[in-house]
This record gives structure tokens, sequence and C-alpha cells, in this order.
């Protein structure tokens, strides 16, 4: 079960290229595939074992750490830079996000 | 004249010798064996969560619990203490802050779910065990591919 729609991914992995100023590959496509798993788990979890607001946030943050150190290692790029790019591209989808899974997962910018 | 060539020769291998250890791979066989012996311990106390779902031993407060979290925490200070003071190794700081980050929002996530229990399930779910074990074990792994400890 998907959160975003493979156009929508693939819109994500362009943003966080462009906030990173590089070309869009498989390192951002992997980032946008991972944080549509995170929120879909977190979705079916909240759904099914009753996770609280506050798990699904710390969740979050967990795959969001996971995933700055993998794409900051195949991009060669500062862990801040790219920390600060994938926050940035969460906050453009807080609107849609919380929305869609029904709790303020997201700060309100 | 021959005195003066050996000279000459031998400065231009230790010069030689000192450009090549500076672009030589950090190393830091101490810190290695650490990431190493905690991947392992990882691997069993994950591994007993899951074994042990429905039972006291996969809570957050469990002994076994507390004992890991301890041995994991000091452990994760060694590494991070180590690393920062060897500046040669300073570019692996920021992936061993994230994977000290991660260790320490896994255990808050098994804190959580203790506090807010599903039922009279105290424990995070063999899947959401699996999930956290797995994404550890690929960031510690990503360190040691990064870096040459030996």
């Amino acid at each position: 079960m998907s959160f975003f729609s493979d156009d929508e991914k693939i819109e994500i992995g362009k943003g966080i290229a462009d906030l990173l100023k590089t070309a869009l590959g498989s390192p951002e496509l992997r980032v946008a595939e991972e944080v549509d798993d995170a929120l879909a788990f977190i979705k079916k979890k909240r759904a099914h074992e009753n996770w609280t607001v506050e798990m699904g946030q710390i969740y979050l943050e967990f795959v969001t750490e996971n995933a700055v150190a993998t794409l900051s290692a195949s991009r060669k790029l500062k862990k801040k830079k790219v920390r600060k790019a994938i926050k940035g591209i969460l906050t453009s989808l807080v609107g849609v996000v919380n929305e869609r899974i029904g709790f303020p997962i997201l700060p309100t910018p | 004249m021959k005195i003066k060539q050996f000279a000459g020769r031998r400065f231009l291998s230790l010069l030689l010798f000192s450009v090549l250890a500076s672009c030589a791979e950090p190393t830091d066989p101490q810190t290695g064996a650490l990431l190493a012996k905690m991947s392992e311990r990882d691997d069993i106390y994950f591994a007993s969560l899951i074994r042990s779902h429905g039972t006291e031993k996969c809570r957050a407060s469990s002994a076994e619990s507390r004992k890991y979290w301890v041995e994991t925490n000091a452990d994760m200070r060694v590494v991070v203490a180590r690393i920062s003071a060897l500046g040669q190794l300073d570019d692996n700081l920021d992936d061993v802050t994230s994977l000290q980050n991660n260790y320490k929002q896994a255990q808050a996530l098994m804190e959580a779910r203790e506090t807010s229990p599903n039922g009279t399930d105290y424990c995070l779910a063999p899947d959401t065990v699996a999930n956290l074990w797995v994404r550890i074990s690929r960031l510690n792994a990503l360190i040691g591919e990064n870096v040459t400890f030996e």
C-alpha cells in the first residue's frame, strides 16, 4: 500500500534533487520511496496497532535520519545539506501528508 | 658524490612515503572493532525481541533491554569520542551521529510503546522491530564501508 502515487514520488525525488542541485537519480528516488514506505507504515500502525502521534513522529524521524545518511553517502554530500533538503520537501508536503495520514505527524510551519 | 645520491634517493623515498601515507584511508582498528561488536549485539538483541514478542522480555523496561541500551549507548559514546578525537576520521562523524540518533529513536519508540500499549501488548510488533534492525544494520555497514579501519 503506497502513500503517494508514482508521479508524486517522482516529484518528491525531483524536489530533493533540485534542493541539492544534483541530477535526479536513483538515490533521490530511493529517498522518496523510503519516505513513502514510512508514511504508509505509520498509517497502518496507527490504524491497527494504536500507534500514538508521538510514535509516528519518532519513527518518521528515524527513517529520515537513516535516509539522510544513505543519500549523503551515495552523493558524497554534507549531511547538513541533505537533511535540510529532505526536511524542506517534507515541509512543502505538510498539508497533504497530515491530511492523508489523518493526524499532525508533521509540524505546520 | 655517491653519498649525496644516496641521501637524495632516501629523501625522495621518504617524501613519497609521506605523500602516500597522507592519501591512505583513515584507520582506527579499535573503532572498527567496536562497531562490529555493536552490530553483533544488535543482531542478538533484535532477534530476541522478535522471538520473545508477547512476553515480558520484549518490553523496553525488561532487564535484557536495559542491559542492551546501557551497553549500546555507552559504546556509541566511545565511538563518537574516538572519531571526534581522531581528526583524520572527521568525515565519519556525521554518519556516526546519525547511527547514534537512530539508536536513540529506536529506544524512544520502544519506550513510547510501553507507555502507550496496544491493549495488553507493551512491545513493538515483530515487523516494526525488524524494520528498525534492518535500517540500523545498514547504517552500521555503511560506516564500515566508508572507512577502512584495518
